[in-house]
């Protein structure tokens, strides 16, 4: 298949350009800026998502679309700029040239976490979030975006929707899943009990790059996760044991983080009308979108895509100290 | 109390909409009845979080929702042909910095809204400012004496990190690129405190030190003689941590501030000559411990730098409504973008 992938030097981006080639695609780049050559079988489109006119030439001819650009940081008009901005372009140069199969990667950040219960299964028949101005800033354009693919698939749209869970990979440890540090080498973890909802770069873009594949997928949407997934206590013990350093954590149970979270939010509205803005791991909805207590599957993925995670976690840790150590 | 209301309109739904858009939802004498954006995806996010309805043309909608007042919040470029639509509509019309091009477009403009009967404006929002607002009482009291020299310095990195200006420049099509965005508060901070002395000599001159070729230039120093005294323009990208500063020093004292870290340091006579400089000392660390609480509590309550649009919208809707003067003049509008094509000019020529 010819693939066009946007967001194609990122941290996933790259990762899924390296699993199309290696499973015999041509790739086609989209990137803000010139990248080292990707290979006989990647050419580059360098622009701008949010400015056509440098790269709607190079999506003329290909078969599939897999769409992973996206602001994660920045102020909300910076990320809706760049995510749901650069998704209404693409989605209107893909009708004009008439490439209809999309592969979107979405986020398990859409989900209404506080309308499952606590300790229940969040899979992909799960509620999406109702209330998107009580959550971040990703996770609010997220959904803008989400909204866009779904009035594409609409209008004749051949979509699947990938939602990948917390993806760690070289460079990105999550920190082994800390809601923040308290020193160079102590940090608060709540719900350290808690299933980590974690799928492993690789892993994820193996699925990403079988979603473009199979025309099983078509209309499905899938969540990414990775087999036996650990807690977050777990998900330190196996950095150490592949030699990371691991800040020490104080745990802090759910259900405490919770109700502090709570009765913040209660004077807040109490005594500043709601105005206040405090940190992220106070705020419950921003909270409860991390760090609740539930359960996630990989079976729809598995059935639909014909994806297995190729690398187990103590694997997947072990790749990434050696991608580590050669860097 | 005169009731009447006022129906507004915005076009442009871009970064610096939502700090109109907060005054408007929350304003008791302002109905929002409609947002315009070129995409529809930002229109219809912008329609709902507001709770008034999308349009992706503006014609359309000074058609459809007869608005008394237009917000013109787009990339400068547009500025003037959206402004005349408003105006020919029968709006008032409110327009960010840079109003315009070019004094001489300007006027073009001020002279349609003449013809039309309707007030336009440029946001000087930064006039409102608590700290600004500061300083005028002093100057007001006569604790500063006459004004002889005002510095303002704007370091705002503008190269890199969320703030980067990439090819969507919305000023890129102008000379001095990001300096020529952020000019137009430059300049009409500079001049507020000289009153209405008559501008001299202006020298200026422009770089772009970051290699960033997407952000146009990114350094300015202008010097302008203003009156008998001088005032001095700086923006630089380099600097950290970024500021916003305001140094304003008359023949019987000094007042610096911070937009960004709002503090205030007053340098006057207080008590008998000799002690004087350490009472101002006392004084000010005094002040600057409790500036340190006050920004605190006013980050965690989201009392941000624009806070000065609140009372610079207020006041503009007052005059729309009561029929009280608008918050900025004609005068003090054109005599700023006098001043801004000056500096644009000196600078080109170098």
């Amino acid at each position: 298949m010819k693939l066009f992938v946007t967001g194609a030097s990122g941290f996933v981006g790259s990762a899924v350009v390296a699993a199309a080639i290696a499973r015999g695609h041509e790739v086609v780049r989209l990137v803000r800026r010139a990248e080292p050559e990707g290979g006989a079988r990647v050419t580059d489109a360098v622009g701008d998502i949010r400015h056509p006119a440098s790269w709607r030439d190079s999506l003329v001819g290909v078969d599939a679309v897999i769409h992973l650009a996206a602001a994660a940081g920045g102020d909300f008009h910076t990320q809706f700029s760049s995510t749901v901005l650069g998704t209404e372009a693409l989605l209107g140069v893909m009708r004009d040239v008439g490439v209809h199969r999309l592969v979107h990667v979405s986020t398990f950040s859409v989900y209404d976490y506080r309308s499952i219960p606590v300790g229940s299964l969040l899979d992909e028949s799960s509620p999406i979030e109702a209330h998107p101005l009580d959550r971040d800033d990703y996770a609010q354009t997220k959904l803008v975006q989400e909204q866009l693919v779904h009035d594409f698939a609409l209008s004749g749209g051949e979509v699947t929707i990938v939602r990948p869970g917390a993806v760690y990979g070289a460079g990105k440890l999550w920190d082994a899943g800390l809601a923040m540090r308290l020193s160079r080498g102590v940090g608060l973890a709540y719900s350290p009990l808690a299933h980590q909802k974690l799928t492993y770069l690789e892993n994820c873009a193996e699925a990403i790059v079988l979603a473009a594949e199979r025309p099983e997928a078509i209309g499905a949407t899938v969540n990414i996760v990775d087999d036996d997934l650990p807690t977050q206590r777990g998900f330190a013990r196996a950095q150490r044991r592949a030699g990371f350093v691991v800040p020490r954590s104080v745990p802090v149970p759910y259900r405490v983080a919770i109700l502090t979270a709570s009765t913040l939010a209660l004077v807040n509205r109490r005594f500043a009308g709601g105005k206040a803005k405090l940190p992220a791991f106070v705020v419950p909805a921003k909270l409860d979108a991390q760090y609740r207590p539930l359960r996630y599957s990989n079976e729809t993925a598995k059935r639909v895509l014909g994806w297995r995670p190729r690398y187990t976690l103590d694997e997947a840790l072990l790749r990434v100290r050696d991608v580590a150590a050669q860097t | 109390m005169n009731t009447k209301r006022a129906r507004a309109a915005v076009v442009g739904c871009g970064v610096i909409s939502k700090e109109h858009l907060h005054v408007l939802a929350d304003h008791p004498r302002i109905d929002l009845v409609g947002v315009c954006d070129l995409s529809p995806a930002a229109a219809a996010w912008t329609a709902d979080r507001y709770r008034t309805r999308p349009f992706t043309e503006h014609r359309t909608m000074l058609a459809v929702t007869s608005p008394d007042v237009v917000h013109v919040v787009t990339p400068p470029r547009s500025h003037r042909a959206i402004a005349e639509d408003a105006l020919r509509a029968g709006a008032h019309v409110i327009v960010e910095k840079p109003i315009a091009a070019s004094k001489v477009e300007l006027e073009a403009m001020f002279a349609l809204a003449d013809e039309c009967g309707r007030l336009l404006v440029e946001n000087h929002n930064n006039l409102f400012n608590d700290q600004v607002l500061a300083i005028d009482d002093l100057h007001r009291r006569g604790a500063l004496g006459e004004v002889v020299g005002v510095d303002v310095l704007l370091a705002l990195d503008v190269t890199t990190g969320k703030l980067a200006m990439a090819d969507g420049n919305p000023t890129a099509h102008l000379p001095g690129g990001a300096v020529r965005d952020f000019l137009t508060h430059l300049a009409y901070l500079g001049l507020h405190f000289f009153g209405d002395a008559i501008v001299g000599d202006v020298d200026a001159r422009w770089a772009n030190r970051s290699g960033n070729a997407y952000v146009g230039a990114d350094d300015l120093d202008a010097r302008v003689e203003v009156g008998a005294g001088v005032m001095r323009l700086r923006f630089d990208a380099r600097i950290a941590p970024e500021c916003f500063r305001i140094w304003v020093r008359g023949t019987q004292g000094s007042v610096e501030t911070d937009l960004y870290q709002p503090f205030l340091r007053v340098e006057t006579r207080r008590g008998p000559k000799q002690l004087s400089p350490v009472i101002n000392h006392a004084v000010n660390g005094g002040a600057l411990a409790a500036a340190s609480v006050r920004n605190l509590r006013n980050k965690v309550l989201q009392h941000t730098t624009y806070h000065g649009l609140w009372r610079f919208l207020e006041r503009f809707y007052e005059s729309v409504l009561d029929g009280t003067p608008p918050p900025v003049t004609r005068a003090d509008v054109l005599r700023t973008n006098d001043l801004v094509d000056r500096i644009v000019q000196t600078a080109s020529a170098r």
